[in-house]
Order: C-alpha cells, then structure tokens, then sequence
C-alpha cells in the first residue's frame, strides 16, 4: 500500500472526527474583567451538583494529543439548558491538563474540582466523548456556602464585574444561588438580543447594589460568541466529502 | 529493581524540593513541586503569523522577539531562545499537540478544537515530565477571535485612565505584547501572582508587557542566575494560632523603590522565600491571596481559606498584631550573599472594621536615632471611611525626612495625600509627589500605555529637632484604574501602607539613588533585532519509555514517545479502523452480487 492513499484515509478519519466531534475544551490563562451576567450568558449549560471522584486520560478523538481531568458529577439541577434526561444524572465533567503516561499537561487557569464540593459550573453541551467541557475554565466555576442566614452565596471568579467608582461606604451585596436564578429567567425571557445587549444593564439582577451600570470599560466588550458563530466547514470534513464521493464513484464504476 | 529505586529516589528529590516556595509563584505539579525547563535553557518557538487582526508578520515577529529578548534580559543570561517564524502549517504547526515542538499561533489558526471563551485573550499549555517535572514544550494561543491584538501599547482591555480606546469588528484591543509576555511567563515555569501591576497577573492590564520587578526576581530565583553578589535572600514561616497558614501571600516592599518588589505564596509547611533581591530595606507584608486558589496550579487548591475564624480569609488583611491600629510591618535588611532565616511570622486576622480612633489614640512614632542610624517606622493602616484624614504623632524628628506610601500596587482602592505640620500645626516645607511613577517616562522606545500609579512620596528636607504630625487623607480611585476592576481590591478594608525614614548623607534611600522611583523596575529597552536561526524549527524529544495510549474515533493505538508525528495527521491505526467498515461493505457488494448477478462475479473473478 502507497504513502499517499494512507494520507488521504488519514485525513478522511481526520474529517470523520472533526464532524463528529462536538468537543469544544475551554482553556486559558490571561483573562479580562467581563460581567458576571455576560459570563452566564454565554454558557450553554449551567448545572449545580456534586463532584465525585477524578482521573485523568488522553482525549479522544480531535483531542487525542491533549490531557483531561474527567470529573464524575453528580447532577441536581439544570439551573439553564435542555434539562438532561435521568440516564445524564451522573455525568463526566472534563476539564484540560492532568498527567497520564508519565507526561502532564499544565494550562493556569484550568478550573479544579475536590472532590465532594457541590458547585455550579458552566459547560457546554455534551460532546462526543459523552461528556461535558467546562466552559471558561476558572470563570466556568462557582463554589456555594451558605451564610449565617442560610442564602446560598456564590464564589468563584467568574463574579467580576463591571468598572466603577467606588464608595469607600458601600458594601456590595454577594450573589447568591437565587441571584443567579433569576439572572437566567430574566435572560431566558429577554427579547432577542440587539447590538450591544451584552453591555446593558437591563439582564442583570441586582445583587452588587454599589456597582454603577454603564461603565465606560463596558463599551469595550467584546460581542463576538464563539458558540454562537455561523459555524465553517473544516478543511478535513471537505476532503472526508469528497473523498466518500470519490469511493462511491470507484465503487459504482467498479462494479458496473 | 534497580530503576524502581532510582525512580522512588528521583520522586523524593522532587517532593523535597517542592516544598520550597518561592519569591513568586512557580508553576508546580499537584505534589508541589516545581515545573520548569532544564538548565542550560534555549527554548525553541515557532511562531504561526496568520490572524483575523490584521496584524502583519513583521509586526508579530517583532512583537514576539522582543518579547523574548525581554524575558532573556530579566533572567541575566539563564534563558536563551531561538525563533522561527512561518505560515506552513506543516513546519509551523496550529495544533498545539503534544508533539515536542513549542508553538505560538492564533486561535483562528488552530486546527484542533478550538473554542475558547470569549474572555479569555491568551493561553499557554505546558507539557512537561511528571517525574522530573522538565517542561519539554509550551504552546501559546491568542485569541483573535475575540480581541483585536495591536501594537498600541496603550490598547488594553482596561485602559489606563484617560485612555480613549477603539475597537474593531466589536472586538476589544489588546497590545499584543501584554498577551505575550505573559504567556512566555506561563511557558518559562511561572505562574499567576497576585501582584497588581505585575506582568504574570492573571488579568490583561496596561504595561504588562513590560516585567515587574517580581517577574525579574522570580526568572533569576527559578533558574538560578549566575550574578548573585548583588543580591541577597531571606526565608521565614507563616502562623496563626501555632499553625502554618498554607497560600498567605508575603509582599517584599522595598524600601529603596517605595513599592512591593516582590511576593510570594506560603507552602502547606507554610514556608516562603524570597531570593535575588535588590539589596537594601524591605517590609514585609502579610495578606490573603486575592484572587482565590482558583487562579492557580491545583496543589493551592487546598490553600487555607478559614484562618481567620468566622470571616473570609480572602476579605480580610494578615497582619503581625491584631491588637495595634496601624499595624506594624517588620523591616528585614538585605545584605548581599546572606539568606536570612526570619523564623517563625505570627500572623492573626485584623479586628476589621476598626473603629475610627480619636487623636489620643493614634499611634505615635519615636524617629531618634539610636547609635547613630536614622529612625524609621512602617505601618499598614485601614481607612474604611472614604475622604478620611488621620494624623500621626512622630516624636523627636531631625534632618530629612522621607515618607512613601503604597497604595495602588497592594489591592487598596485608595489613593493617599500626605502632609506634614509641626507641632504648633503650621505647615513645613516639604514636596509630595503622587504618582511617584508613569509609563510615559519611557516612551523613547517602548510607547506609553498610559499606566500610572498612585503610589507617593513626601520629602521633608533639614527639619529641626522636634515633633511634627503626620497627616493622611484617602480619596476614592476608579476600579477602571485597577487591572481588575473591583475584583482585584478589597473594597471593604482599603488600606495603604506609610513608611518613612530621617536619612543621613549615605542613607540608602537618598534620592540621588541609581534605583529609580520605579514601581515595575521598567528600564529602556534597546533590544537588537532579532534573525531567526536557519533551518527549520527544532523539536524536543518527549519524555518517558512507555508509549502512550491514545484514543481516536476510529479505536486505540500506542504511540512511541520518539516518534515524530504531524498532530494534526489521524494516526495509522485509526485511518484503518475506518477503512474497515467500507472494507466489509465492500466484501457484502460482492457477496450481494455473486448472488444476483453472477455475470458481474465471474467478470470480476477475472
């Protein structure tokens, strides 16, 4: 067998996975200050439950170079997205880096679960591999404590926010686990968003009284949604087209 | 046998090792110890041009070269770089797999799965040895999907103050190199720190192109630079109520600069050292770490959050006496070639809010000289009221006076005035200068950014013997003026930090001083220009004996660890694994066909 069919049934495969591949791994390591509810806006999927235990192993696929922690979660509830059928009450959260093999992967930044801990988190919609990628790593994290009065508040930092001046004399108040719900039913009902709905005000709950809406650092916020781009066709699913186009015709004129 | 000893071995070297922390935060391993490359260091680059900016290939070579050149130049020599530069794909991958070659591309580019989020403007993954901890290769994305990288080095997501910004194509402008630097950062083995206006912030800021004095010191500590007569070294312990406190972060202020030089983050043991520092007078600093263990490598995730009992260790200050307002900091004399053991630092939670004291409770300050050196004080103080003004009684005064005071670098939201009265309330004769220090000073050749801090000075020159007063009023600053924005201060507690010294002719800290007032330790840059080596770009081996299981759609194939492969090539195994399924509908078109059209059989049978 030559060199080059191998090639070109290697970049068929190729194709093969990246159209079937809806793994979308999130990682970073410089972050900019963006709002809290712009953050939630464009997760996908927002679910509160309970780590379990971890390990870690080679993606699949597409991702077959790269190291991922899998995180066993167990779902409570889908505070935003398609509620996931009972079959997804356990699921795997994936996250990049760990070690495997004698190697490790390091990305700073990379969200880190214990075991135990109940969290929101933000990932994205369930890839090939079955599971779940979190979505903007550390951002894609938030830890609940109850306070004195029993609310139960959110941490994590993904709760940046907005520029303002500030009052020396102004206590802002924490988010809370409600906060955060009604920040979603309010986006959910939201009418379609217009050209700078990400910079207004108008989704936000009020749960950081002291900080002043329409912020000039707002102005720059970027629009762009990498999940909500029209999506490109890959240059390997191209050759993957063609290429069963081609067999089928080698076939058909084969056997004819 | 023998090897499995060697390994265990090998595996105590590295735990032990990693116990150390460091004058800046090392990437480490989930055990604690260190990542980084092996000494001699030349890292190997290639660098991928094509973007969605606009950015031209001349520009993203420089912008990377002199990057590199800056990194090179802090570390005293101990990292070297070569760079290659090209739009071939196959020589200058977009990948960024595990393949032993270092790359530097654009998200656009990248042919593996790529959607990161849209706050997110750069990102570095390190591979490395899990039983050396030897990084063999970083590969470095920039999100051009999201933000308009430039060369303006005023162009930030949070533009300095004053700074009117424009963005294209609804994408926030970056200065590329702030991006940069910070991801070679994260490649060299550094990790995120919680010092504002330091490059390795985990927020983009303006200047952070430019490395801190705490990237400076933290290259020269990991790789061990060899020009240490210059330098000197101290070490301590961090407790509360007997026990090590695990994740404070210790801040150096040098007294020479009149800013934070350095910080460090304490050990589960917790332990921190501070080493290849200016020499001089430091004060030392105790707080949390702001920005949460989520900001760093996982071995702080378990960093302790509850020192202080009933409040939020990352909403409060650590300070060496809790009974006293203001709080004394400790001064730890530098000397060239000593690493001194400071002990064990008992620290406890500030009673906080503190009460707004009268005048008879202010602390007062004996500033007489004792066998014959100057007199000299430092204090951490809380102003949670805004546009307060609080005095300070210092006692016994004479010659020139010099106070700073630290405010932007240390998370306090505050800027601070300082005067000074005598003791009949008139006025002296003494210059405050605020900011003592602004990026523009060095436009000549690396732009301005805008970046200014509110750090200041006051110079009282040839007072008579006697008491004078201390006055300090706090006003607001705007959060857009902080890398972070309100995150990154503690907004419940501002805080400066005043220290202050009578000098002599020969006092370290005369203003005739080669160290310039210079909060990031910037210095002009007259880098050459950079030719890339010939041939093409060189890759590491990757590490370990074992060939490693990998997982395609198509099945599982082991890969040798020696073998070179294209990242973005599907391996062999699983192109077979594909082809198989057409192979059995092919083999059930025949059988289908012998079956029902036996003249096509027989014609293929010829």
């Amino acid at each position: 067998m030559s060199r080059r069919p191998i090639q070109l049934k290697q970049w068929m495969c190729g194709g093969i996975w990246l159209g079937l591949s809806l793994s979308l791994p999130s990682f970073a390591s410089t972050f900019y200050q963006q709002p809290f509810p712009t953050t939630v806006e464009e997760a996908p999927l927002i679910l509160k439950g309970k780590i379990g235990t971890h390990y870690s192993d080679w993606g699949k696929g597409i991702n077959s170079q790269k190291i991922f922690t899998y995180y066993a979660f167990q779902n409570d509830e889908t505070l935003k997205g398609p509620t996931l059928s009972s079959t997804n009450s356990s699921l795997l959260v994936r996250e990049i880096g760990g070690e495997k093999d004698g190697v490790g992967l390091h990305v700073e930044g990379a969200a880190h679960f214990e075991t135990g801990e109940t969290v929101v988190v933000m990932v994205n919609p369930l890839n090939s591999e079955g599971t779940l990628d979190v979505h903007g790593m550390m951002l894609g994290k938030l830890t609940i404590e109850k306070d004195a009065n029993g609310d139960e508040i959110l941490k994590g930092p993904a709760l940046w926010g907005s520029s303002s001046t500030f009052s020396l004399n102004q206590t802002p108040r924490p988010w809370t686990l409600s906060d955060l719900k009604r920040l979603i039913r309010q986006q959910a009902s939201a009418t379609p968003p217009a050209e700078n709905s990400k910079l207004s005000q108008k989704v936000a709950p009020q749960p950081t009284p002291s900080i002043q809406p329409s912020q000039p650092s707002n102005s720059i916020l970027p629009q762009a949604n990498p999940i909500s781009q029209p999506p490109t066709l890959p240059l390997p699913l191209v050759i993957m087209i063609f290429g069963i186009l081609g067999i089928s015709i080698l076939l058909w004129k084969f056997l004819k | 046998m023998n090897r499995k000893w060697l390994g265990a071995a090998a595996m105590i070297v590295i735990e032990a090792s990693g116990t150390k922390a460091l004058a800046f935060t090392p990437l480490v391993m989930s055990n604690g110890a260190s990542i980084r490359w092996r000494q001699p260091i030349t890292i190997n680059i290639a660098g991928n041009p094509a973007n969605s900016n606009n950015l031209t290939a001349s520009d993203f070579f420089k912008s990377v070269t002199t990057s590199l050149q800056r990194w090179k130049a802090a570390s005293q020599g101990s990292v070297d770089f070569n760079y290659w530069q090209g739009i071939d794909r196959s020589t200058f991958p977009t990948s960024g797999g595990n393949d032993g070659l270092s790359t530097l591309f654009f998200l656009s580019q990248m042919t593996a799965a790529n959607s990161i989020s849209s706050s997110i403007i750069g990102t570095t993954q390190v591979w490395y040895d899990r039983n050396s901890g030897e990084i063999y290769e970083a590969d470095i994305i920039l999100n051009d999907r999201n933000f308009n990288f430039t060369t303006s080095p005023a162009d930030s997501t949070e533009p300095a103050e004053g700074v009117v910004i424009s963005r294209a194509n609804n994408k926030a402008p970056v200065y590329i190199e702030n991006t940069i630097s910070h991801e070679l950062g994260h490649a060299l083995g550094l990790s995120h720190t919680g010092g504002l206006g330091t490059s390795m912030l985990f927020m983009e800021a303006p200047d952070q192109a430019f490395l801190s004095c705490d990237e400076k010191v933290g290259i020269q500590s990991l790789y061990q630079s060899s020009q240490t007569d210059l330098t000197g070294a101290f070490h301590g312990t961090v407790t509360a109520n007997g026990s090590p406190v695990f994740g404070a972060h210790v801040v150096a202020i040098s007294e020479t600069r009149g800013t934070s030089l350095a910080s460090a983050l304490t050990d589960r043991s917790g332990s921190f050292h501070f080493g290849h520092l200016e020499l001089g007078n430091y004060f030392l600093m105790i707080e949390p770490y702001y920005a949460g263990s989520q900001t760093l490598p996982y071995y702080y995730s378990s960093m302790n959050v509850s020192v202080c009992s009933g409040r939020d260790f990352k909403k409060t200050f650590l300070t060496t006496n809790s009974d006293q307002r203001p709080a004394p900091l400790r001064k730890i004399s530098v000397n060239s070639g000593v690493d001194s053991d400071l002990g064990s630092i008992p620290v406890s939670c500030s009673p906080i809010p503190l009460a707004s004291p009268s005048p008879s409770q202010s602390p007062q300050f004996d500033m007489s000289t004792a066998n014959g050196r100057p007199g000299d004080f430092a204090w951490v103080d809380v102003f949670p009221q805004n546009s307060q003004n609080r005095t300070y009684p210092l006692r016994n005064v004479s010659g020139d006076l010099v106070i700073r005071v630290v405010s932007y670098s240390l998370y306090s939201p505050v800027k601070a005035i300082l005067s000074l009265t005598n003791s009949m309330g008139n006025p002296v004769n003494f210059t405050y200068v605020n900011p003592n220090y602004k990026s523009s000073d060095f436009t000549a050749n690396s732009g301005n950014s805008g970046f200014q801090s509110f750090d200041g000075i006051l110079t009282a020159p040839s007072l008579a013997l006697g008491d004078y007063t201390l006055s300090i009023s706090t006003q607001a600053v705007s959060l857009s003026s902080y890398p972070a924005g309100y995150f990154s201060v503690d907004r419940n507690f501002p805080f400066v930090v005043v220290f202050g010294s009578t000098r002599t002719e020969d006092d370290s800290i005369n203003s005739n001083s080669t160290l310039p007032d210079n909060p990031r330790c910037r210095s002009l840059e007259n880098f050459a220009r950079y030719q890339s080596p010939s041939g093409p770009p060189i890759r590491r081996s990757l590490p370990g004996g074992n060939p490693t299981t990998q997982t395609g759609a198509c099945g599982r194939i082991k890969t040798s660890p020696t073998v070179q492969r294209d990242p973005s090539e599907p391996p062999f195994g699983a192109a077979l694994g594909w082809l198989i399924p057409w192979l059995f509908a092919l083999g059930g078109l025949r059988i289908s066909n012998s079956l029902h059209r036996p003249k096509l059989a027989i014609k293929l049978k010829k």
